[in-house]
This record gives structure tokens, C-alpha cells and sequence, in this order.
């Protein structure tokens, strides 16, 4: 009734079978699809941990950038006052040596223009003083006679205009 | 009486189903057959069941499957430890041949675990991973010297116990199963009608699962012992 026969040979040969059985068709793929989930959500968490680890160092870096930029244009205004004031302080002298030149020149331009007056004046008063000689003197009056007076009277006259300017 | 003991004796008889006629002929016996059955059955189910299983927004029916596997992988990692982990498989694979086998009774079929030679070749099974087990942990030599743990003198008990161990396992599961079969007779046999009912549910879905849980724990067990090293 109860007895150990070649059954259990083949018992032992079933069981082996059914654990390859059950492990490629049921334990495997579970167990696969279950790791596969865990292997995803380790890395999407890796992902995430990068990603903020990411965000936190560009974060820093736009500080840092913002940082830099301040410093820049703090710079940047000081440099254009600086700038400002010296072009300020340069066209002011230069405005001021021009209208220095320009007063020189005018002045220049006065006197050498006086004089051309007073040599034109002197040139002229000397042929009207010829002229009046001319007609008072009567007779003929040679060239000669005529450069004689004529270095007279402008010798003369240039006293007189000499001591009357004074 | 005569009658009763007849009848018990029926049940408890494994029939051979049908002889395969080679070498004076091999008798192949009703367990088998029904070791057949279930595995085929368990393959088909198995393979209807993983299909289009998915690592995103998995279904129900996975979400059932997955849970059950982790925590029965759970339990036995528990016990196994690192070491131990890869006979987890052949644990559950056990597991789910006992219980159905087991359970068996309920579809009209006769329980494998019923017959001696399916526990037999059970306990070879699970005294064969033990031992392998920790030949495949600890080398030869190491595992040559574990029979002398801890202390010398324990030389007869530990080698005593490769065939004890083998032998609990599976008189116990036997034992049971036998045992619960032949009160599930009797009860019948008195009363046919609703009284077996309650006791049906203890004898044979308690008691078998918890003949289930007892064998593959054991076993576990042992393997983890054996695969121990300090």
C-alpha cells in the first residue's frame, strides 16, 4: 500500500521540471518586470538628484554673474564720469586757448590793419600836401625838386605825427 | 466496519493509472498524473497570466502577481539571507506545487502529497539543495569540516541528520495529508451532509497550506544554516 517504487524517480524529474517551468514562466518575468521598475525609478531619481544639483549650480553661477555685472557697471558708470569730466575739463581749456588765439589773432588783425590805415593815410596826406605844394609853389618844379620836399615834409609831418601821438 | 476499512484502504491506495511497457513494464501511478496536470495547468495559467506585464501603470492582475511574489521574496530572503537568495526560486516553485497539490482534493482529483513517493522525492529534493547549498557556499573542505560543529563529538548527529531531516519533512507532510484525508473519510462516512464542511475547510485548505508553508520554511531554513558562515 504505502511503498517507494519508480514513481518517485519520476516525481523528482516533475518536480525539476515544474520549477523550470514556473521559473521561466512565471518568477522570472515578475521579478524582471519588478527590477526593471526599481532600476527606473533609481535612475529617475538619480536624474532628479543631477538635475537639481544642476539648477542649484547654474543658480550660483548667475549670482556669481550677477555679481561680476554690478562690479562691471559700477565700474563701467565711475569710468564714464571719469571720462566725462576730463573731456569736460579738456574742451573747457580748449574753448578757453581758442578764444585766447582768437582774441590774440583779433587784436593782431586790429593793429596790423591800423597800420595799414596809417600808412595809407601817411602816403596820402603826403601826395594832397605835393598836390597843395604844387599850387602854391609856382614855376616848374623838377623831380628833383619834388623828391626833396617830398622827404621833408614827411620827415616833418612824422615828427609832428610823432609828437602829436604822444 | 469491514466496509469502512475498505474503503479507507481504497482511498489511501495509490493506483497505478498506466504502465509504460518497457523493460517488463514501469507503473506509472495516479500522483504523477496528476503532478502532470498541475504543471500543465500552472504553465498555462503562468503564461496566460505574465502576459503584457508592464514596468509603467501596471494592471490589477499584475499589481496581484507582483505583490504576491515580492512578499513570498520577501519572506524567504528574510530567512536566506544574501547567501541564500538564489534557491528563492525553487522555494516558490515548491510552494506553489504543495499548495495546489494540497488543495487538490477540492477538484475532485486525489492529492499528490498523498502518496509517499511524491513527499519522498520532496525531502530528496530539499536535503539535496541543503547539502548543495552549502558545498556551493563554504568549498569542499569547509563544508567537510561543518559536520564536525561544533564540536567533534557531533560528527554522528550531524551525519544522522542528513537522513533525519529528509525523513521529517517527509513523514510530516505525508503524515498529514494521510491524516487529514482519512478524518475527512470518516466525518463523511458519519455524516455526509453540511458537518464536513467546516472541517473540510480546516483538514484540507488550513491544514494544507500550512503543511505548505511548513515544508518550504523548513527548508529555508536549513539551507540557511547551512549556507551560515561566521
Amino acid at each position: 500500500m504505502v511503498s517507494i517504487d519508480i514513481n518517485l524517480v519520476f516525481t523528482i524529474i516533475n518536480l525539476i521540471v515544474f520549477y523550470l517551468l514556473m521559473k521561466k514562466f512565471l518568477i522570472a518575468p515578475i521579478n524582471g518586470i519588478m527590477e526593471k521598475r526599481e532600476h527606473m525609478i533609481e535612475q529617475q531619481m538619480e536624474q532628479a538628484r543631477q538635475t537639481q544639483a544642476d539648477a542649484a549650480s547654474l543658480k550660483e553661477e548667475y549670482k556669481e554673474a550677477l555679481r561680476g555685472a554690478q562690479a562691471e557697471s559700477a565700474q563701467m558708470i565711475e569710468n564714464a564720469r571719469e571720462n566725462a569730466k576730463k573731456e569736460y575739463d579738456r574742451i573747457l581749456e580748449d574753448a578757453s586757448k581758442k578764444s585766447a588765439k582768437m582774441l590774440e589773432d583779433s587784436r593782431k588783425t586790429i593793429e596790423r590793419e591800423r597800420e595799414q590805415t596809417l600808412q595809407d593815410m601817411q602816403s596820402q596826406i603826403a601826395q594832397l600836401a605835393i598836390a597843395a605844394v604844387g599850387k602854391v609853389l609856382p614855376g616848374e618844379i623838377t623831380q628833383e625838386d619834388n623828391n626833396r620836399y617830398y622827404e621833408r615834409f614827411l620827415k616833418e609831418a612824422g615828427e609832428t605825427g610823432e609828437a602829436g601821438s604822444h | 466496519m469491514e466496509n469502512l476499512s475498505q474503503e479507507l484502504l481504497e482511498g489511501l491506495n495509490c493506483e497505478t493509472v498506466f504502465t509504460i511497457p518497457v523493460f517488463g513494464g514501469i507503473p506509472v501511478s495516479e500522483s504523477v498524473v496528476v503532478t502532470w496536470i498541475i504543471m500543465a495547468v500552472m504553465t498555462i495559467l503562468s503564461i496566460c497570466l505574465i502576459q503584457n506585464l508592464k514596468v509603467e501603470n501596471p494592471g490589477k492582475k499584475q499589481l496581484v502577481l507582483e505583490s504576491a511574489l515580492a512578499t513570498v521574496n520577501h519572506f524567504f530572503e528574510d530567512i536566506l539571507g544574501e547567501n541564500g537568495k538564489q534557491y528563492i526560486p525553487y522555494l516558490v516553485s515548491t510552494a506553489i506545487y504543495i499548495a495546489i497539490s494540497n488543495l487538490i482534493g477540492y477538484f475532485g482529483l486525489k492529492p499528490p502529497t498523498k502518496d509517499l513517493n511524491v513527499t519522498a522525492a520532496l525531502a530528496l529534493m530539499s536535503i539535496f539543495l541543503i547539502e548543495y547549498s552549502g558545498f556551493h557556499q563554504k568549498g569542499c573542505k569547509k563544508w567537510l569540516k561543518s559536520f564536525a560543529e561544533p564540536a567533534p563529538i557531533m560528527v554522528p548527529m550531524n551525519i544522522l541528520e542528513i537522513a533525519i531531516r529528509p525523513l521529517s519533512l517527509c513523514m510530516r507532510l505525508f503524515g498529514n495529508v494521510l491524516g487529514s484525508y482519512v478524518v475527512m473519510k470518516l466525518i463523511e462516512i458519519i455524516c455526509p451532509l453540511i458537518i464536513p464542511l467546516p472541517f473540510s475547510l480546516y483538514f484540507d485548505l488550513f491544514d494544507g497550506l500550512i503543511q505548505t508553508f511548513v515544508f518550504v520554511f523548513l527548508t529555508a531554513l536549513f539551507i540557511k544554516e547551512s549556507v551560515e558562515t561566521e
